[in-house]
């Protein structure tokens, strides 16, 4: 991928990671959010360039990255399809 | 809701896990077969030895009773050994490996099912039936073959005995029944763990065709 190229199709696991260390941090500047989230500053650039245009992020007077109530609503309704689906699975129970 | 789904994917990882511990089993088939086969060998090996040893020497010198005594425990041990061989690959098996990741929660349930390959999985659960199957039916004849060499040592003590003795053919046919009426509990656990393959198979279709369709809208 060029590197400045925009993201057409997110990675889910990225934009859950993001969005977690978000909600559990509150507000963080790119460098530490990059750092906390284990992506490459550049990637994290590009994805919350993403949200930002969704509106999942929004950045304070600080320049520093914050969830917006929609990006909290986008998690809980990513997390809640996942379960639909794996919540649907009878798993059998196997002995040793 | 995201420890629910937590729970449910490390549901779904244990399930994998065991498939990925009963496809050892096939892989520890020819060891099996080797290490049966070996006490086998050694067994004729003695067998032999000491008929020789007879022959050309001329003595037996309770011979034949020490010889008689090390085949009838070379061909058990070789059954033990054979069976814990394979609940050792069984338990050498890494498991649990995906733990770390699902602690980060929803992301690590996400980076789980993005990285099942899944091909890779339906071959394995036919895989884990296989071995499933190979297993029980190798498990059957090991003892089999050990009921009739112990049935015929009896027959022919009581032929030495008593003068009377029972034929082949019974003998065959009794300790056959003998061992499949020992080994029920066996055969019922292993046909129903077969089912339950089975059954992680369909769901396991059901979830990969549903998931693979959908599509979140962020």
């Amino acid at each position: 991928m060029n590197s400045r190229e925009p993201i057409s199709k997110p990675d889910l696991y990225v934009l859950a990671r993001i969005i977690k260390v978000l909600k559990e941090r509150k507000s963080l500047n790119r460098t530490s959010l990059a750092t906390s989230t284990g992506m490459s500053y550049d990637r994290l650039v590009k994805y919350l360039d993403w949200m930002s245009d969704k509106g999942f992020v929004k950045f304070n007077s600080n320049d520093e990255v914050l969830l917006t109530k929609l990006g909290n609503e986008t998690y809980d309704r990513l997390v809640n399809w996942i379960l639909h689906y794996v919540g649907k699975v009878r798993f059998p129970k196997f002995s040793n | 809701m995201e420890d629910a789904l937590s729970s449910k994917m490390a549901e779904f990882m244990t399930a994998l896990d065991q498939v990925k511990k009963y496809r050892s089993i096939v892989a520890s088939m020819p060891d099996f077969t080797l290490i049966l086969l070996g006490s086998v060998v050694a067994a004729l090996s003695v067998n032999v030895s000491m008929r020789l040893s007879t022959l050309f020497i001329g003595r037996n010198d309770g011979l034949s009773i020490v010889a008689f005594f090390l085949i009838m425990l070379l061909f058990p041990a070789g059954i033990i050994t054979a069976i814990l061989w394979v609940r050792r690959k069984m338990k050498s098996v890494k498991v649990g490996q995906w733990k770390s990741t699902l602690n980060e929660g929803a992301p690590g349930a996400i980076e789980l099912l993005q990285d099942i390959q899944w091909d890779n999985i339906f071959s394995d659960i036919r895989y884990a039936k296989l071995g499933f199957f190979l297993y029980g039916i190798a498990k059957i004849l090991a003892f089999w073959g050990l009921a009739v060499v112990s049935l015929f040592v009896f027959n022919w003590l009581v032929e030495f005995v008593l003068h009377m003795s029972i034929d082949y053919i019974t003998v065959m046919l009794f300790s056959l029944v003998a061992v499949l009426v020992l080994s029920r509990n066996d055969l019922r656990k292993r046909y129903e763990q077969m089912g339950r393959l089975d059954w992680l198979m369909w769901e396991l279709r059901w979830f990969e065709s549903e998931f693979k369709g959908a599509n979140f809208e962020a």
